[in-house]
């Protein structure tokens, strides 16, 4: 099955490195068998600083999955960008399990730029010690069937989880995705946001949790969800949920859906644009928003590129 | 380390007042054809409602119980009886009502807020009715209010038949299937067109049979431009054995018609509340719920509303008080079903000493509903680290052209707040129960002020404790 996927990475990956200990992630134990016959690990040293490129590409008419393991040392400070795209029609799955020690700093980077038939599998499982911080930043442009997760146990005090996840959906693509915050650390933070446009027949549900364990004192979570409704036929489907077994915490929800602002459409309007144009211009504002987050420009380009050349990868040789 | 504020268990005297049985009928526990044959024979019951419960105790058989809630491990239907008439037929007449029953009722201040401040009242006593009375002045203004008995029986039967069971179908859930085949007592209402009745009716249902289910059903229907505000309170003693109460609430509101249907329940602590309440709003209706859920072992309530009419509107407002040994999943769900319909949840619950509160709500928006509103606050106030409280709501839009919005909020009493009152002079003790008042007041402030006083006393209760 790793056949079916090429994986260029600019990092130290091996299959050597001890495998990290079993852990929780978004879509759960089912995607674990079928990813987890050909992992790759990378292991960063405690005070170390890296920046690593992972280009996982789908072949056409493939299957593929992939399971990818990273331990960031004590101290040590990481970023991943990790690239999806692919050719033709499939099936790509990617689970990524992270393990971040004492202090260490985590930015993972997810850029799915996949072709409009190939079905997405995307999966995230995080362990946070003490005051270690991880920050996850997803766009999810293409793919036909898209199922994503992310679980994060903020085991350690002061621990601390902020997702920024920002997808489009159009045409008959369907989004699937659960996103669960585990506060056990006393003071542990977690920031859950997700912004998305749902255009044509596009449906989508997102299910977002944030669990505070009994001693998780101090805790504080947020989950925070807009949706942009395009189109008369899309489904947007909602499930926020907060779950509370501690006193001394703070757990927050927020959820806007519709169309967008009246006010707003009415004075572009005025500015002479037309409805399709101002969809691609509010289209644009949020890609360029989780642009200014992932601060790549290579990566940026390609996310352009793939928007602007109507949802199709540069064909590699 | 900070010391805590030790809470008092409430003092449910009033609510405790066990009354034996002698005289009363009783149909044997458990659940069957027969028992369930006996009971439509006892009720008189004409062959299509004899033929409905029997339908609906297949569908029970047939049904799962739910297992995404609290645990239903300890309601065994084997030691339920379903039936339990009081040794009294149901009476216009206060003077009427057997002293033992009338004196727990007086207890509860029942007789005296009709006198007060309603426009009619029927009491309930286990299975049956046993009083009902409604104002003359109200009467002559078409207004009907009478037990469901009489109503299947009388002038109203067709209207009844046509009504019964179609909002909440036996084939909805396991308890709702348990409804049908052995409802018994509730009330019906039915309020004609452009009839306003300025002054509430309040049902209280009171259960004294220990180990026995209280399964009434409510039917109102609201004609063209109606205006009614009903009122239900229910409560029981504690026995260590479990109760069940599995009743239903079908409401009707008509076209531009307005109905308030106001609970307090508190229901004793070894109660399975099991209550199954929806309503249909025509267009320009309105449908006002106001809950306060204190009592119960375990409850499942969440009210549901369809707003079937062009510029149809919901509001829902509810507290939840989840104390020691109980487990409360309460919310309420709503369809807009129509264009330019609004919703409007406003929920607030509490829990302490290892009371499990969650809050589950679900808004569903039909591609027909375009230019639809709603917006849901949920709050939760956690008293200590003993306790549990989730939110668990949902959304599903199929529309673009609706303004969805959804926000939660759980957290603790606030120590600024708390040290804020104590700078003025205020005990912490009463500081935090200011403030749990204060966090209650969005419900209070919708009943009538002797219900509210109710509320805000039963929360006090709750407060009462010392500073340990």
């Amino acid at each position: 099955m790793p056949d079916a996927l090429r994986i260029e990475s600019d990092g130290a990956f091996s299959s050597a490195i001890p495998p990290l200990p079993d852990m929780n992630t978004g879509m759960g134990i089912r995607l674990d068998e079928k990813v987890a016959s050909h992992p790759i690990r990378v292991a960063i040293p405690a005070g170390d600083q890296q920046k690593i490129k992972v280009a996982i590409r789908g072949e056409a008419e493939k299957r593929g999955g992939q399971l990818i393991e990273i331990r960031a040392g004590r101290e040590s400070e990481l970023t991943v960008i990790m690239e999806l795209t692919g050719e033709g029609q499939g099936l790509m799955g990617v689970q990524t399990h992270l393990w971040l020690e004492e202090g260490a700093k985590v930015r993972l980077v997810q850029v799915q730029l996949m072709p409009s038939a190939y079905r997405v599998l995307q999966d995230i499982g995080a362990y946070c010690e003490s005051n270690a911080s991880l920050e996850t930043i997803q766009l999810f442009l293409g793919g036909s069937d898209n199922y994503s997760g992310c679980y994060a146990d903020l085991e350690g005090e002061c621990s601390r989880w902020e997702s920024d996840l920002v997808y489009l959906a159009q045409e008959h693509q369907r989004f699937d995705m659960n996103y669960v915050a585990r506060h056990r650390g006393v003071r542990s933070q977690s920031q859950l946001r997700a912004k998305g446009i749902l255009r044509e027949h596009a449906e989508k549900c997102m299910r977002q949790t944030i669990e505070f364990v009994k001693g998780a004192a101090g805790a504080e979570g947020t989950e925070q969800e807009e949706v942009l409704m395009l189109s008369e036929n899309t489904i947007n489907r909602s499930i926020p949920l907060i779950l509370c077994g501690e006193e001394a915490v703070q757990g927050n929800h927020g959820a806007s859906i519709g169309r967008p602002d009246e006010e707003l459409l009415f004075y572009m309007q005025s500015r002479g644009l037309d409805m399709e144009e101002i969809y691609q211009m509010l289209i644009r504002g949020r890609i360029e928003e989780i642009c200014r987050r992932i601060q790549d420009p290579e990566t940026e380009q390609k996310i352009w590129s793939f928007w602007e050349g109507g949802g199709e990868n540069e064909s590699v040789s | 380390m900070k010391e805590k504020t030790y809470i008092e268990d409430v003092d449910r005297s009033i609510y405790d007042i066990r009354n034996d049985e002698t005289g009363a009928y009783r149909l044997q526990e458990g659940l069957s054809q027969k028992i369930v044959e006996r009971l439509s024979e006892e009720k008189r019951d004409p062959l299509w409602m004899r033929l409905f419960r029997l339908e609906s105790l297949a569908i029970y058989h047939q049904m799962k119980t739910p297992d995404w809630g609290p645990s239903l491990e300890g309601l065994d239907m084997d030691h339920i009886a379903t039936y339990v008439r009081p040794n009294t037929k149901m009476t216009a007449k206060w003077s009427e009502v057997p002293k033992e029953i009338k004196d727990t009722f007086e207890r509860l201040g029942i007789p005296q807020a009709e006198r007060k401040s309603l426009a009619g009242v029927g009491a309930q006593y286990d299975s049956e009715l046993v009083y009902h009375h409604v104002r003359q002045e109200v009467e002559e203004q078409g207004v009907i209010y009478t037990d469901m008995e009489s109503a299947l029986r009388g002038e109203y039967a067709d209207m009844v038949r046509k009504h019964f069971m179609k909002l909440v179908k036996p084939t909805d859930h396991k308890f709702a299937a348990l409804h049908g085949a052995v409802w018994s007592g509730g009330s019906f209402v039915y309020v004609p067109a452009g009839v306003s009745v300025t002054i509430p009716l309040q049902s209280y249902f009171r259960f004294n049979a220990p180990g026995a289910g209280q399964f009434e059903h409510t039917l109102i229907i609201l004609e063209e431009e109606a205006d009614l505000h009903f009122i239900e309170g229910c409560s029981a003693p504690k026995y260590n054995i479990a109760n069940l109460h599995a009743g239903c609430v079908e409401l009707f509101v008509g076209k531009n018609a307005r109905l308030r249907y106001s609970t307090i329940e508190n229901w004793s602590k070894n109660m399975y509340n099991l209550n199954t309440k929806r309503a249909v709003v025509e267009e320009g209706g309105r449908m006002e719920w106001v809950s306060g859920s204190f009592g119960s072992h375990v409850s499942y309530l969440y009210p549901m509303t369809i707003l079937k009419g062009k510029n149809a509107r919901m509001e829902y407002t509810g507290i939840t008080f989840a104390g020691e040994g109980q487990n409360l999943d309460t919310g309420a769900k709503v369809v807009h079903a129509a264009p330019k319909t609004s919703s409007y949840m406003n929920t607030r619950s509490i829990s302490k000493d290892g009371g499990i509160s969650t809050f589950r709500s679900a808004v569903v928006v039909h591609k027909e509903a375009k230019g639809s509103k709603s917006a849901v606050s949920c709050q939760s106030l956690m008293l200590d680290s003993e306790s549990r409280s989730d939110t668990i709501p949902a959304m599903d839009i199929r529309t673009q052209e609706a303004d969805i919005g959804h926000e939660a909020r759980i957290g603790r009493i606030s120590d600024d707040a708390v040290f804020y009152l104590m700078s003025r002079g205020i005990s912490e003790e009463d500081a935090r129960a200011m403030i749990v008042s204060g966090f209650a007041d969005q419900v209070s402030k919708e009943l009538p002020l002797e219900y509210a006083l109710e509320m805000n006393r039963l929360i006090e209760l709750e407060m009462k404790g010392s500073i340990g």
